[in-house]
């Protein structure tokens, strides 16, 4: 989104200074004190101008200014449609084209505000339109193949025009639609101006280019016809002037030497002309000279003019060129600036998200510590003063007293078996807690939980088996995690088998390893293979009896930290088959 | 007799402690504060310093203190062991860091206490721990 903002802004701003440059270059050649060749003036006046304005409104349309833009939409087309009327003279009157291509233009600015769904696909569709036309008229233009089509005269579009036209429809077709949210205007107006400056430097270096240009081309004229008057001098005091004047021929006659080349020789008489070598006044008019030819009494005016083959010799593209890249150049650099000015924003916007993050997790892990503190402090005291009165610290106890403590440490050790259970839930859900992340052999955690929890099987008169193999099979992770998942679904089969076998089993499969723990217990019901897994849910106990113990937390939190190393977890099971629960986790 | 230093701001924590070694060869003497704790060892240095890592926030914390106290003369030869309720991991990481000598978490075990201190205690084995 933001580069085709950059891409329409650097369109619109493209055309802004052609247009720029055009209106300066008409005002400025229709100055008497720079006489400056029009032709140079790639359009007429109104279309300059018009394309100034509709380019700085697709800059203000790409700098989220809409009503900016249809402002000046609306000048530009103004500008382009009024000088319509065939009494303006040729500089100043609008071309038909021009006018129907500043008036789509403008229509497009106008629209580009409308908050429909359609409105930037009209806008891009009247933009690709006019880039067309405008491309494809420059092309002709500079192909010279106007003059092959029937409706010359209607079709004709300056090359310049044309060019500025198809910027402006390249800027109207990039731009995206309108998003909320004003840019800083410094964003805005220092690669404008930067553009600007950009483009006065190369506007000035093509006046003095071409003032230099016109500067050589009178300075030979004045020399050629310095040079002419002399000879024409001497001969008038020889006599052989008027002799040649009434043959009509000038020069190769009487008069010695040739004609000088590339030039109109006029003379004229008290006004009159009673000599040309040429046809009437037309191509380098602007360029004559005229020098004052004496004789004794006779004075006749001598007017040298260059002809279009001497201009055309001092025609040169560099003053265009230097213009046209001068131009572009400005564009450039006015895009870059503005590039570089969002880049440097949205970095600080980057950095302040990242700090605002940090200290979040900051906070949450000070919240966590502080919770903790809270909850062990007192659980220290309650469990510590009932072991104490219970060891008789303080005294022989009554039986009844000994009860009522038991009662009061048994409610005391629930209570911190809760405490611990949350605040490691809180801690794995939080990412307070960082996972360790080394290599774990798998057999050598199944074996470690297997040992740890034979006595308590054996105690229950229960069967504990291993089943399986995977001996060199790893997994990524935190093998105290592990053992704390593994050791929940344990402790889970051996509370709720009350006679049988438990299995622990570990095998391989493709990028996996599979431990599962078998038992012969009461098995699973459909509620209890929905639930199992979920915090806080606790069984209500197959078989008849019931068991609340715990809070439910073992298996949800032996899920979180199988899925945290990026496995999974399943149960299954019928009621009265006894149940099997799955752990799987990628292999390293 | 092993001269021993518990530091905590909660009394019934300073109750529990004192009662817990009752009738055992530790000579407790309570601190409920840092600044009493560092003035009680700055006249007789413990063999061993029982300290409560939340140490009020007013206050220096509980490492900061263990810092002062091992800047007494003798406080290298102490012992020093750190209780705590908090985020036990980080907590525990922190205090080997901060070159205390041991980690006790709470709720901790009262009947074992004792023992626990006395293998502590003869980490920095010494005519003191006699």
């Amino acid at each position: 989104m933001r580069l085709r903002e950059a891409g329409a802004a650097a369109a619109g701003a493209l055309a802004a200074l052609i247009g720029a440059a055009a209106a300066v270059g008409w005002c400025v050649g229709n100055m008497a004190w720079v006489r400056l060749d029009p032709a140079l003036v790639p359009m007429q006046a109104g279309s300059a101008l018009s394309l100034f304005l509709l380019g700085a409104g697709v800059l203000a349309a790409a700098g989220r200014r809409p009503r900016s833009a249809a402002v000046l939409g609306a000048l530009g087309a103004a500008a382009g449609i009024l000088p319509l009327p065939s009494g303006l003279p040729e500089s100043m009157r609008a071309e038909p084209l021009s006018a129907v291509s500043a008036a789509l233009a403008g229509a497009a600015l106008l629209y580009s505000r409308a908050s429909s769904r359609a409105a930037p696909r009209a806008v891009a569709c009247a933009g690709a339109l006019l880039a067309g036309f405008g491309l494809a008229a420059a092309w002709c233009q500079w192909g010279g193949w106007n003059a092959a089509f029937a409706f010359d005269g209607i079709l004709r579009v300056p090359a310049g025009a044309a060019a500025g036209y198809a910027s402006v429809g390249l800027g109207l077709a990039a731009l995206p639609a309108p998003a909320s949210g004003r840019l800083p205007a410094r964003e805005t107006l220092l690669p404008a101006l930067a553009g600007l400056s950009a483009a006065s430097a190369a506007l000035c270096l093509w006046l003095a280019l071409e003032s230099e240009r016109e500067a050589r081309i009178r300075w030979t004229v004045a020399g050629a016809a310095e040079e002419l008057s002399e000879r024409l001098a001497s001969a008038a005091e020889q006599g052989a002037l008027e002799a040649a004047i009434r043959e009509g021929k000038l020069f190769g006659g009487l008069l010695p030497g040739r004609a000088p080349r590339g030039y109109v020789v006029e003379l004229l008489l008290g006004g009159r002309p009673v000599y040309s070598s040429a046809p009437p006044p037309g191509e380098g008019a602007p360029y004559a000279r005229d020098v004052a030819v004496r004789a004794g009494a006779t004075t006749w005016s001598l007017r040298l003019r260059p002809s279009a083959e001497l201009l055309s010799a001092h025609a040169s593209f560099l003053p265009r060129a230097v213009l046209g890249a001068g131009l572009l150049v400005a564009a450039l650099l006015a895009l870059a600036l503005r590039l570089a000015l969002l880049a440097r924003r949205q970095a600080a916007e980057i950095e302040a998200q990242r700090a605002l993050a940090q200290a979040a997790s900051q906070a949450k892990s000070r919240f966590l510590g502080n919770v903790s503190r809270e909850l062990r402090n007192p659980l220290n005291v309650i469990l510590g003063f009932s072991d104490l009165l219970l060891n008789g610290q303080d005294g022989a106890l009554t039986f009844e007293q000994s009860e009522d403590l038991r009662a009061l440490r048994s409610g005391g050790s629930r209570l911190a078996g809760i405490a611990e259970q949350l605040l490691d839930l809180a801690r794995l859900e939080s990412g307070s807690a960082a996972l360790e992340r080394s290599r774990v052999p798998v057999e050598g955690l199944v074996r470690q939980v297997f040992s740890e929890f034979a006595p308590e099987a054996r105690r229950k008169g229960l069967a504990l088996e291993r089943e399986g193999a995977a001996p060199s099979a790893e997994v990524l992770g935190d093998r105290a995690r592990l053992r704390q998942a593994l050791g929940s679904v344990m402790s889970n089969a051996l509370k709720f088998t009350r006679e049988g076998k438990v299995t622990l089993g570990l095998h391989e499969a493709d990028g996996e390893v599979v431990i599962l723990v078998r038992d012969t217990g009461p098995g699973l019901s459909e509620e209890e293979k929905r639930n199992l897994f979920e915090p806080f849910w606790q069984s209500r106990g197959l078989g008849g009896f019931k068991k609340a113990e715990g809070l439910g937390l073992g298996l949800h939190l032996a899920k979180r930290i199988v899925e945290l190393h990026g496995g999974r977890v399943s149960a299954v099971g019928e009621p009265g088959k006894g149940s099997a629960f799955f752990l799987y986790l990628p292999k390293r | 007799m092993i001269r021993l230093l518990a530091v905590d701001d909660l009394p019934e924590n300073l109750r529990l402690l004192r009662k817990a070694l009752a009738e055992t060869e530790f000579d407790v003497q309570l601190a409920a504060c840092g600044k009493d704790a560092l003035a009680s060892a700055a006249s007789a240095m413990p063999d061993l310093i029982l300290l409560d890592l939340r140490l009020g926030e007013e206050e220096m914390t509980g490492f900061e203190l263990a810092r002062r106290l091992r800047a007494l003369p003798g406080g290298r030869r102490a012992v020093i062991v750190a209780l705590s309720g908090g985020a036990v991991l980080e907590d525990e990481a922190a205090s080997r860091e901060a070159g205390l000598d041991g980690f006790i978490a709470k709720p901790f075990d009262v009947a074992a206490l004792p023992e626990v201190l006395r293998v502590y205690a003869g980490r920095r084995a010494g005519p003191a721990a006699q």
